[in-house]
């Protein structure tokens, strides 16, 4: 077989880890340089800015959850 | 698909979090707590994700 099928779920697990990733980065870039312009008006605000801006971060672990299935089932296929 | 969909919700969730961290201190903090609940209108897209990923690979035998 050309193209095994463990190594198309290896690849759709990272596909899945790497889309959380590039979305929960360019999300908490977003959040954080707004919480910069936020900061330097009011100090105070720093633990509700930190909160909302690692927000985003959450759908990574959604992704590493997808890559940590797809690898503990790649053993169940066949070839 | 899930990666898709994980990509574009942390994308829209970024740019949520963004509009509730501008107004923070124009509101003394108040609005944080409805910032939050919106941003998680935003997270149950991530989770729908999840959640029919598991579902796919349940219908194909796998799980």
């Amino acid at each position: 077989m050309l193209v095994e099928p463990s190594s198309l779920a290896v690849l759709g697990g990272a596909i899945a880890l790497g889309g959380g990733l590039l979305g929960s980065s360019i999300g908490i870039a977003t959040a954080a340089s707004a919480g910069a312009a936020t900061m330097s008006e009011d100090r105070g605000q720093f633990r509700n800015v930190i909160i909302l801006a690692s927000l985003p971060m959450t759908q990574t672990f959604y992704g590493l959850i997808v890559m940590i299935i797809m690898l503990v089932l790649r053993c169940s296929l066949s070839g | 698909m899930t990666a898709a969909a994980e990509c574009f919700s942390a994308i829209h969730q970024g740019n949520v979090c963004a509009s509730g961290i501008s107004l923070l201190p124009k509101t003394k903090g108040q609005i944080f707590t409805n910032a939050v609940m919106l941003a998680v209108f935003v997270e149950l897209i991530g989770v729908l994700g999840l959640v029919f990923s598991i579902m796919a690979l349940n219908l194909h035998g796998l799980m």
